[in-house]
């Protein structure tokens, strides 16, 4: 299933991290898999880099 | 037979009358509207901001997609029981009647989008399959007197499950909805080529030419910005891949539509207030379908964003049109 999946924004392909249970984009975003269903809703990612001043929280929608 | 259907029409239409006045003021006066071309749809105010309909109220852009979130985060549980006591069952058969014309092969890849519950993947995965057992049950037939040299292949052939190949991912703005329809799907035992996934229709997190199928069942009209849904359907299909969208649309007959409107704005609310106890839901769902563009002008929408060979049919004379696009 993992390699259907890329980020919504940037189309770029993504990496699954085992200890947070995200998938992880190139550019720092992650995704989190909530019950074995990835969400892949830009607005409810983290940005990981914390050196950018647009940091979207996790909301819950 | 047209003097009973007048008296039918009457009472209807004074029980319409009795109860709720002010909705059906409402919808006579705003069917008008309705009618009419795009205009109603989408406007800007004088402060520049994007407006559009959620129902029949006009909502700030940024606020629909949060309200139509809400709407089926409350609705989720008694989506399906819904379904059925609204429809009468019949949304089964709109639903049969996508996938006999979808007709998919074994090895698809369907993308079902604002695909909540289900339904449709379930139905894709059940009939690549029976089609699959179709297929074998006529090779062996045909193999009833197999020479020696066909009995050496078959030891050597390897039978390849291609039913592990056929995959329906079912996509969808509302965790909630998945949730339930993963449970169905733990329940009916339906798992192989089955994936989940929270996404938005307007932003698909997929790359380019994925999918062989992509569908949209009674979801379009809840998406904020159709033609971005439309240019991301074409972005991850494959060429010669097939768009098919089912959608309330507008009921060709006018005594027909008299009685559909009456049950729409009397009956549904109600029973989703009994049923799911909730009726501004309800009530936000059969004012989407009104809003909704009909069945020429939603064709036109398609082509627009690039699909060909568009094409739509009725069911149920205009309650529910199914369109077709190909990208080519």
């Amino acid at each position: 299933m993992l390699e259907l999946l890329v980020c919504p924004l940037s189309e770029k392909p993504l990496k699954y991290k085992t200890k947070t249970n995200e998938l992880i984009e190139e550019l720092g975003i992650a995704y989190p898999i909530i019950d074995g269903i990835p969400n892949m809703i830009p607005q409810e990612a983290k940005l990981i880099k914390k050196d950018t001043d647009t940091s979207t929280t996790p909301t819950q929608g | 037979m047209a003097a009973s259907m007048r008296l039918l029409l009457r009472r209807v239409i004074r029980l319409s009358h009795r109860y709720n006045n002010v909705t059906a003021a409402g919808v006579s006066a705003r069917s008008g509207c309705c009618w009419g071309p795009s205009t109603c749809r989408c406007f800007s105010d004088v402060a520049g901001d994007r407006s559009t309909h959620f129902g029949f109220e006009t909502v700030p852009e940024t606020e629909k997609a949060k309200r139509v979130y809400k709407v089926f985060e409350n609705v989720a549980q008694k989506y399906d029981t819904m379904n059925d006591v609204m429809s009468l069952g019949i949304h089964r058969l709109w639903k049969d009647m996508l996938l006999h014309a979808m007709h998919p092969q074994p090895g698809a890849r369907l993308l079902d989008v604002a695909g909540g519950t289900g339904d449709i993947s379930f139905r894709f995965l059940e009939y690549v399959r029976s089609q699959q057992e179709r297929q074998k049950r006529r090779t062996v037939r045909s193999m009833q007197t197999p020479s020696s040299q066909d009995i050496s292949n078959n030891y050597f052939t390897e039978d390849e499950d291609t039913s592990q190949e056929s995959r329906a991912v079912v996509c969808d703005i509302n965790k909630e909805m998945l949730n339930v329809g993963r449970k169905r799907a733990d329940s009916m035992g339906i798992s192989a080529g089955l994936s989940w996934v929270v996404g938005n229709a307007e932003e698909l997190p997929f790359d380019d030419d994925q999918f062989d199928i992509y569908t949209i069942a009674f979801g379009i009209r809840n998406v904020t910005h159709i033609d971005q849904a439309l240019q991301e359907a074409l972005r991850v299909l494959k060429p010669g891949g097939r768009f098919m969208c089912l959608e309330f649309s507008k009921v060709t007959n006018p005594v027909l539509a008299r009685i559909y409107d009456a049950y729409s704005f009397q009956m549904i609310p109600v029973l989703g207030e009994v049923i799911a106890g909730d009726w501004k839901s309800y009530q936000y769902l059969v004012e989407s379908i009104r809003k909704f563009p009909d069945q020429e002008e939603f064709k036109h929408m398609i082509e627009d964003a690039g699909f060909y060979c568009v094409t739509y049919n009725n069911l149920t004379s205009g309650v529910v049109a199914l369109h077709s696009g190909f990208k080519l």
